[in-house]
């Protein structure tokens, strides 16, 4: 058995006297859609915001492909192969489509003021990989026909199937979905499912999932991580924890 | 130093303190309530003085005139927020801070050219001879200032922890959408700052006025001061401006004293650049807790730029050639002249597209950077007997290290901190040029530089030269083309659109902005040793806020993102002058300063207004359907 990609170890985090997040540890294997749920104020954005650097631990150790990761800042954090997308869509307005997708693949390279300014073999080089990686992922996620349009001109489903065409453009070994649900109606959602599932099954990606959408979470995880108050109160596959007892109570109320 | 000394020293340090505090609480209520700077807070000061002085001189009694200036002040401020301000809602900070340059320009030609740039004297509220405490000399005046000071700002604290005003101003700063939920009108708010600001800065200026005199010149530096005091002190506290405005007063009292009062400028904004880069919340403040932008980002855009070379561009730039070389043959005399300048002035704002267009960082300095490559130029090829080139080339890699360092530490701040590092770089670059007198020639300036030369080909004449401010600046601009056509223009239109998402695609941030004012300085340089060469002296006065000024009017009318536009923009500004005087004649240079600043001011604020208003781009549209019936959006208000 390896290591798992993503091994969070203790995590803590506290704003000034609120323990928003005490203690959780979880994992995220390999090629594996975990989900992580709880009910309001249960600390899962707060642990999302953890992960991708915009927020700071105040304990615990955060792992990812055997390198510690924790207090990393964002875009280091993007450098390392971990991908993300917003709960209220955040697509670059002034950019096409294929050039907000194209974004995705800036960590391809590294290629600076000079280079891009000189038009050096680099810049042609990396230029021609987001490219070919976004005309690739616009056509997977079946947005092919709007590649030219402003991205903030689609309608809100699609921006959001185009935020995960950006996350993918950086071939991540780790995809942070925060709450892609929201906002969607039940055919969308639907889409949702069926291409987060084709993302797993056709690459070597992991999707770690913070979803309030029950029915979604539980059709479409591996597994599920249950927070309450802070703290993991349950952990395992969607039909087990769906019967244990503290996430009953959680969930309805004791 | 003896007691006398000291305590005399500390007097009236505490009296100039008291007015950079009045400006400072201006500055902080605004920022406070509306989260942008208002440059015309000195120029408000400066208009409370003139106001006052031009009612006395009138024979309304000092008192009287003071109070009318107040009022005058607090109504044009109020005014400048409904008309300017407000209708720009789509407004990023670095466009909201240009609005309120262009106000400040508005106010400083406006007198200018109504009551001229002479001192205009004004008496005291209560006697003129100064009183004798201990030893200490004590103007009755400066009691009054010092006295003002105390019951404004336990006015002001009574005002923001007592009030329920007060808390929903603070509110409204902190989280406008969550004030407007609560019932609060942020907007109204603005309002209600903007008329505040404008009766603290008039009730400073029309107190210190007798002290001094009341000039139009002191507006800008004012401004300066008072800001100065409120980045020191903290701009979000309620008692951080006038700490700021003591401290800074003493500072630059002692550091005459101590030092020299020629370096005073150079102190002062030492200090301002220390605090921003060790201690950015002030001296009083604390830094935000908040890690993460979670604003909604609303840049809600229906044109993309293009990110890489289109046939568009290479059609402009055929044309553009063909046009530029063409005028280089038909422009004569004066006009010839005025291209020259206007060349020079576009490959700086060339440099600015980049970073206040792409970037969205103001700044206010590239004359810094300008100076150092002036004087590198300068200094090397009269003093060092190098070629021009080699000379041209040092000094752009001097300045494009000095924005490197600057940059690295700056950008790590949001917001306007560039606006005020590179103001007081620039303030600091000025004293120097003029005190280091054995290196830049001082005041006088260094003269006998040569003509700008290649190997053995030297650019004597006015079209020769003409035609090396062409290729350079042409150079700069496919150089510009370039970036903004790269993955490096992408990515900065990205950081724009929302830094966040940007940073989420592995973009680094600090970095691209560190190395865009890189390239933004560089250029600057390069347009300063071409200025000289040119001129053949190198002296301060070309570097000054002035060219700040039109370098930004020019920036704006060509528009932020457009680097063709740099030479539009540049030669209108420059132009316009040229234009005025050769309408008006020779004899009225001050009212073609004063009718400058004026349009300059009036083109800065409509500019950025139809940029910024959501109607902007149907500006044109709405004015042919102008008096059928008007749709607005419904807005928020507490009911």
């Amino acid at each position: 058995m390896t290591a798992p990609l993503l091994d969070v170890a203790g995590l803590s985090v506290r704003f000034g006297g609120l323990q928003a997040v005490d203690g959780v540890s979880f994992e995220v294997g390999r090629n594996e859609i975990v989900g992580l749920i709880g009910p309001n104020g249960a600390g899962k954005t707060t642990i999302f915001n953890t992960l991708c650097g915009v927020v700071n631990a105040s304990a615990g150790r955060i792992v990812f492909a055997d390198r510690d990761m924790t207090g990393l800042a964002p875009e280091l954090v993007a450098q390392l192969g971990i991908a993300r997308t917003f709960q209220n869509v955040r697509l670059f307005g002034e950019l096409s489509l294929r050039e907000n997708v194209m974004m995705g693949a800036f960590r391809a390279g590294r290629c600076g003021l000079f280079a891009s300014m000189l038009r050096l073999g680099v810049h042609r080089r990396l230029e021609r990989i987001a490219a070919a990686r976004a005309d690739d992922w616009l056509q997977r996620l079946g947005l092919g026909s709007y590649a030219d349009m402003p991205a903030t001109a689609l309608p809100f489903g699609l921006q959001r199937v185009a935020e995960i065409a950006r996350a993918m453009a950086s071939e991540p070994a780790l995809v942070l979905l925060d709450e892609p649900a929201a906002g969607l109606n039940e055919v969308e959602k639907y889409q949702l499912a069926h291409i987060l599932r084709d993302i797993v099954r056709e690459t070597a990606c992991s999707v770690l999932l913070v979803e309030h959408n029950m029915p979604l979470v539980m059709g479409l995880v591996d597994r599920v991580v249950v927070l309450d108050f802070g703290r993991k109160i349950a952990d395992g596959l969607p039909d087990e924890v769906a019967r244990c007892p503290a996430v009953v109570e959680a969930y309805l109320g004791a | 130093m003896d007691f006398v000394t000291v305590a005399q020293t500390v007097f009236s340090s505490l009296a100039n303190g008291a007015l950079y505090a009045f400006i400072g609480l201006g500055f902080g209520l605004v920022s406070r309530s509306t989260g942008i700077i208002n440059f015309a807070q000195g120029d408000l000061a400066m208009l409370g003085a003139i106001l006052t002085g031009v009612l006395a001189r009138a024979g309304v009694p000092v008192g009287v005139s003071a109070a009318i200036a107040v009022v005058a002040c607090a109504a044009i401020a109020g005014a400048f927020y409904l008309l300017g301000l407000r209708p720009a809602r789509r407004a990023t900070i670095a466009q909201s801070v240009l609005i309120t340059i262009g106000f400040s320009i508005l106010i400083r030609g406006t007198v200018t050219t109504i009551w001229s740039a002479e001192p205009i004297p004004v008496p005291s509220f209560t006697g003129s001879h100064p009183l004798n405490v201990f030893g200490v000399s004590v103007l009755p005046q400066e009691l009054w200032l010092i006295a003002t000071l105390a019951v404004v700002s336990i006015a002001t604290a009574g005002f923001f922890q007592r009030t329920v005003m007060g808390l929903a101003l603070r509110a409204g700063a902190s989280n406008p959408l969550g004030a407007a939920f609560v019932g609060i009108d942020a907007r109204r708010l603005g309002l209600y700052a903007f008329v505040a600001a404008g009766l603290l800065g008039g009730l400073g200026g029309a107190v210190w006025a007798p002290i001094s005199l009341a000039q139009v010149d002191i507006g800008l530096g004012l401004g300066l001061k008072g800001f100065t005091a409120a980045a020191l002190g903290g701009f979000s506290t309620t008692y951080g401006p006038i700490v700021g405005g003591l401290v800074l007063g003493l500072a630059e009292g002692f550091g005459a004293g101590f030092i020299s009062s020629a370096y005073q400028d150079a102190i002062t904004f030492g200090l301002l650049l220390a605090v921003l880069l060790v201690r950015p919340q002030g001296l009083l403040g604390t830094l935000p807790r908040s890690a993460g932008d979670d604003k909604p980002e609303e840049i809600l855009s229906t044109t993309v730029s293009p990110t890489r070379f289109t046939r568009a561009d290479g059609v402009r730039l055929a044309v553009g050639i063909v046009v530029l070389v063409i005028l280089g043959q038909v422009l004569n005399g004066v006009w010839l002249t005025t291209a020259i300048f206007a060349e020079i002035t576009a490959i700086v704002v060339m440099g600015l597209v980049l970073l206040t267009g792409y970037c969205g960082q103001l700044s206010l300095g590239q004359g810094a950077f300008m100076m150092i490559g002036a004087y590198t130029s300068g200094y090397l090829t009269v003093k060092q007997g190098w070629p021009a080139l080699p000379a041209l080339a040092l000094g752009v890699v001097l300045a494009a290290l000095t924005a490197l360092a600057l940059g690295r530490m700056i950008f790590r701040l949001r917001g306007y901190y560039l606006s005020m590092a590179s103001l007081g770089l620039l303030m600091i670059a000025l004293t120097f040029a003029r005190e280091l007198s054995q290196i830049t020639g001082g005041p006088n300036g260094l003269p006998g530089i040569p003509p700008f030369a290649i190997g053995g080909m030297s650019f004597f004449a006015d079209r020769q030269f003409y035609y090396v401010g062409l290729v350079v600046s042409l150079v700069v601009l496919v150089l510009g083309l370039s970036i903004t056509r790269s993955r490096f223009g992408r990515a900065l239109l990205a950081i724009r659109s929302s830094e966040s998402a940007a940073r989420s695609c592995a973009v680094d941030v600090v970095a691209l902005k560190t190395r865009s004012f890189a390239f933004s300085a560089a250029v600057a340089s390069a347009a300063g040793s071409l200025y000289v060469h040119y001129l053949g002296i190198a002296n301060p006065t070309p570097f000054g806020l002035d060219a700040t000024i039109a370098q930004l009017t020019a920036l704006t009318l060509g528009g932020l993102l457009s680097l063709w536009g740099a030479y539009v923009g540049s030669a209108v500004v420059v132009a316009l002058p040229a234009f005025i005087s050769w309408v008006g004649g020779s004899s009225a240079t001050q009212v073609v300063a004063g009718l400058q600043y004026l349009i300059f001011g009036l083109v800065l604020i409509c500019v950025v207004l139809i940029q910024t208003n959501e109607h902007g781009g149907r500006f044109l549209v709405r004015l042919r359907s102008l008096g059928r019936v008007r749709r607005t959006a419904p807005e928020l208000r507490p009911s």
